[in-house]
């Protein structure tokens, strides 16, 4: 019988201890724009050291052609496998459940043969392994898989054009066997009158009724018994769990495939060096996500938190890339913390203890307003936030008046500061005086007419946020509504 | 398969390139004047100016319109047969739309209806096209026709309607003929998937219900059939209703669809020849014209392009049919192309016949690789695999633009014709006084240093001109020269051949002309 807990491809341990990451988070940063779907259902969670090096090793082992190539058809096995179980979960009767239940443990055993054959290096690996290589050697692995051989080619006779249907008006009756189709003959015929074979046309998947079904089987009785026989005595051999693989697998072969369009951007990918005392030092960080929209060219800035300097402010001019640095350091952070490589030259960083992260978002016709539902979200990431932490905070308090925002933006800025957590705060409140929170601000040229370099320095901003420069682009200024309304 | 009475093989054949010939040679305008049917003039001119470059295509075309020739009666039944026949599909089509329901909303049992009906529609056009394939192959056989294209449209009918898959069909469509869905119990073939629901169903029987009841002993004593396995009714329910008429609905919908793609793929065969007799329709009517004018026509010889050459002997120029010229007023020419030369230039006052025997070589050319008779009392020509003429024209300033003037416009043309030669080795150009726009002698140096490459190309040409200095630049032991010496009247003296072409080719006729 299989073991009862399978062997995880993302922990060591449990994650029990792991501090988790809201799915928010990621959503924030726009990691999700990149990954196929479900890629992120299984890692909201902030890793041990040991968790990520052992990450790591199964992403380097995805270097080699061979394994991604065996790693993706365990994937696929795992995915055939969720089929049929949802399937086998939807049946109506034990019928259904009886022959479903033969093609669910076929997948099953097939993964558990290409499981044993993964190969690959490394602690996750290694167990991995060595789990699945002992359950393809014992007994009940081979009296299912003999069972299966004996029982599945009934699967396939039942299923295939054998089963006949005579309906006459309303109502129907079955017999086991039929003659020849008609379709049949008059695709030979068009074969041999040289003419195409007439196309099949598709019908969509449709359930029979229960008393159909119960006709079927009785029509086929012999066959319906081997599937019953067959569910009863392999039942207790089917772990459900093992469906857990399909996210586990998808995790890493999903961040895989960022990785590669990644590389062929150009953009360095390497491992950080994981610091034991708390640090956040990255050279040329990218924005990866600006990949989802094909940006041609991204470019790298520096990130440093320190002890003194653990917190910062970031202005700017609009469109200069504010947001763009603050989804870099954000990516960066939680690829680095669910064992990824980062997209950078160089790295060092230290294991947070909570990433916490605050967007705009739309206002949603059940909040309270969207002041109400901003304060609300920083008031938890006050409660949780440490001095191991990272925040990231993009223009929060922008959804009230001038006076309260610079108040609240202050206040906010200078706890966090005071806290120690590492991150950043991204404002257009320029009111902001007396304040021990460093800043850091977007360059832009301006002896080439305000041209925005996206490069990100360490130093206040100017009172403008260039906003006028936009609104001229298109004829929004005061003077061109006027001339166009007639005012002036 | 497809059966075409203008095209030997019609996936496969090819078609030379005929650049604006219709228009410089006026051919237009005179097959308008024998046609005054448009739509049949265009669908000519538009057959013409595709022309032929392979030998057999050629004769078949020239075989189909003897036998039109010899056998109008036969001519006239099949132009009719082939115009029922092309309008069956639009039939078809509107018999089927004309079987769905009315607007509402649609359950099960009126979809089932509403299949059936369709499928009926679609169950007689086996048994129609096999109508047709007897109609076809009678009228033909009723004839000793010669052509290839037509003995091959019997033989296929007649093979077609002893064929047994063909026969099979009509056979299966014949089941959905008459009576309604509830006359019958149909029998399908479930295909099921790995959670039994149901991917397909295809019937495989149909049975008329008998709703005589049965003598309980007659029951009795009836045998099962061999190997037939046992029934078993489905209680009803109001889900097993539902899915009983679905099942009936698509096997029916599913077969129909087959029988559809199938009983098409047969029309096609033999559908669009209505529209192809339209080529006869004319060309018929051209010849019955030129017997009229007493303008003599011969089916000509033709050969490979790699033969490289032409032989016309008492040609003549067909577009005079537009000044309501008969053959007593056409002077007849003769005109030769040896392969080892490159081409020849024509010379001689005006109104000597100069364009007029560019044009009748050229019209020759393009009714010979039609499969026409051309007007000549012998023909004997290589296919050429491009056509192209220029005719200079006060219309080059319009079609060079304001700025280009006539000479750039002229430019434009011949750059567009030697494009064309280059991609259609054996290639004939005519030329009538082009370049003469400019000052003759670089005219004459211009044009000279294009003829001189064409060879290059396997092209040769025909140069009607009066640039003297030409004359200076060619070589001719390649290059033949005709110098048409008529004045006016100029219906009086022939043409005098000299040069390579007459010395080269002995049965040449040397300045004869039919008086």
């Amino acid at each position: 019988m299989p073991s009862v807990a399978l062997p995880s491809l993302l922990f060591c341990k449990s994650n029990a201890d792991c501090p988790k990451i809201e799915p928010e988070v990621f959503a924030d940063v726009r990691l999700t724009s990149l990954l196929p779907p479900n890629t992120l259902d299984a890692v909201g969670y902030i890793l041990s050291e040991e968790d990520i090096i052992a990450r790591r090793e199964i992403f380097a082992c995805l270097q080699d052609t061979g394994f991604r190539t065996r790693l993706s058809a365990l994937r696929d096995s795992a995915e055939e496998a969720g089929r049929f179980d949802d399937l086998y979960n939807a049946a109506r009767s034990d019928s259904e459940r009886d022959i479903i239940f033969v093609s669910l443990m076929k997948a099953v055993l097939e993964f558990y043969r290409l499981a044993s054959v993964l190969g690959g290096e490394g602690a996750l690996l290694s167990r991995f392994n060595d789990y699945f290589s002992a359950q393809v050697n014992m007994s009940w692995f081979r009296e299912t898989s003999d069972s299966i051989e004996k029982t599945y080619p009934l699967v396939t006779s039942v299923l295939h054009n054998r089963i006949c249907l005579m309906t006459k008006g309303e109502n129907i009756r079955v017999r086991d066997k039929g003659k020849r189709s008609y379709l049949s003959i008059i695709s030979e015929c068009a074969e041999n009158l040289g003419l195409e074979k007439p196309p099949r046309q598709p019908t969509p998947p449709t359930p029979l009724s229960i008393n159909i079904i119960e006709g079927i089987v009785k029509a086929a009785p012999d066959e319906f018994a081997a599937f019953s026989e067959f569910r009863k005595n392999r039942m207790p051999f089917y772990d459900r769990t093992l469906l857990s693989y399909i996210s586990q697998l998808g995790f890493y072969l999903g961040f895989v495939s960022v990785f590669d369009r990644v590389t062929a951007a150009g953009i360095p990918l390497i491992f950080p060096v994981i610091s034991d005392e708390k640090r956040f030092e990255i050279k040329d960080a990218y924005d990866i996500t600006l990949l989802a929209k094909d940006s041609l060219k991204i470019v790298p800035n520096d990130v440093s938190f320190t002890e003194k300097e653990p917190f910062f402010y970031l202005t700017g001019a609009n469109g200069g890339g504010k947001t763009t640095y603050l989804r870099a350091v954000g990516v960066a952070t939680l690829m680095f913390s669910i064992g990824c490589p980062v997209a950078c030259e160089k790295a060092e960083l230290s294991i947070p203890g909570g990433i916490f992260t605050h967007f705009p978002r739309d206002e949603r016709f059940d909040s309270s307003g969207r002041f109400y539902d901003e304060q609300n979200r920083v008031d938890r990431i006050l409660e949780k936030a440490d001095e191991r932490s990272v925040v990231l905070l993009n223009e929060t308090y922008s959804a009230t008046s001038e006076d309260r925002a610079v108040t609240l933006t202050a206040a906010l800025g200078a706890r966090l500061f005071k806290t120690g957590v590492f991150g950043l705060y991204i404002t257009h409140q320029h009111g902001i005086s007396q304040t021990k929170v460093p800043y850091l601000n977007v360059v832009v040229d301006v002896a080439a007419n305000n041209r925005r370099t996206y490069k990100v320095e360490r130093r206040r901003a100017d009172k403008s946020s260039y906003a006028r420069d936009i609104l001229e682009k298109y004829r929004l200024t005061r003077e061109h509504l006027g001339e166009r309304f007639g005012e002036i | 398969m497809k059966f075409s009475i203008l095209y030997r093989e019609p996936e496969k054949s090819g078609r030379g390139e005929v650049f604006d010939l219709a228009y410089e040679l006026s051919l237009d305008r005179a097959v308008r004047k024998l046609i005054p049917d448009t739509r049949r003039a265009d669908y000519f001119l538009g057959v013409l100016t595709r022309p032929l470059t392979d030998v057999a295509s050629i004769v078949y075309r020239q075989q189909i319109l003897r036998d039109f020739i010899d056998f109008p009666d036969l001519y006239d039944e099949l132009r009719t047969l082939f115009s029922r026949y092309d309008r069956v599909r639009a039939d078809w089509q509107g018999m089927r739309s004309g079987a769905h329901p009315q607007s509402g909303a649609i359950n099960r049992r009126a979809l089932l209806d509403y299949t059936f009906a369709s499928l009926k529609v679609t169950a007689m056009f086996p048994k129609t096209l096999l109508s047709f394939y007897t109609s076809f192959a009678d009228a033909i056989d009723k004839y000793e026709v010669q052509s290839e294209g037509l003995k091959r449209i019997a033989e296929y009918c007649r093979e077609m309607l002893e064929n047994d898959s063909l026969n099979e069909i009509e056979r299966i469509s014949a089941l959905f003929r008459y009576k309604t869905p509830k006359d019958f119990e149909f029998s399908s073939l479930a295909e099921l998937d790995q959670a039994i629901r149901l991917v397909s169903c295809d019937l495989c029987g149909i049975e008329e219900i008998d709703d005589k009841p049965i003598n309980p002993l007659v029951k009795l004593f009836t045998r099962k059939k061999t190997g037939e396995t046992p029934v078993f009714d489905i209680e009803s329910d109001e889900a097993t209703v539902d899915d009983a008429l679905y099942i009936s609905n698509e096997s029916l919908r599913r077969i129909d669809a087959a029988l559809t793609a199938v009983t098409g793929g047969i029309y096609d065969v033999f559908f669009g020849l209505s529209t192809e007799i339209v080529f006869y329709d004319a060309a018929l009517e051209i010849i019955r014209s030129l017997d009229e004018l007493n303008i003599d026509f011969v089916f000509p010889s033709v050969f490979p392009p790699e033969d490289d050459g032409f032989r016309l002997l008492s040609l003549r120029d067909f577009s005079l049919i537009i000044e309501g010229k008969t053959g007593d007023d056409i002077i007849p020419r003769d005109a030769a192309l040896m392969k080892s030369s490159d081409g020849f230039l024509i010379h001689g006052k005006s109104n000597t016949g100069k364009t007029s025997l560019l044009r009748g070589i050229a019209i020759a050319h393009i009714f010979a690789q039609a499969g026409l008779p051309v007007t000549a009392k012998t023909a004997e020509l290589s296919i050429r695999r491009g056509l192209y003429a220029h005719f200079s024209s006060a219309e080059e300033d319009f079609r060079a633009g304001d700025t280009a003037g006539r000479f750039e416009g002229e430019v434009q043309q011949m750059a567009r014709i030697i494009d064309g030669v280059e991609d259609h080795p054996y290639s004939l150009i005519l030329l009538n006084e082009t370049f003469q726009t400019t000052s003759y002698s670089e005219g004459a140096e211009g044009m000279w240093d294009i003829l001189d490459t064409l060879h290059l190309v396997r092209a040769k040409y025909i140069f009607v001109t009066r640039m003297n200095k030409m004359f200076d630049f060619i070589d001719r032991d390649r290059v033949g020269t005709v110098e048409m010496t008529t004045e006016f009247p100029r219906f009086q003296n022939p043409a005098e051949l000299s040069g390579a072409a007459a010395q080269e080719h002995p049965a040449y006729i040397e300045g004869k002309t039919e008086q």
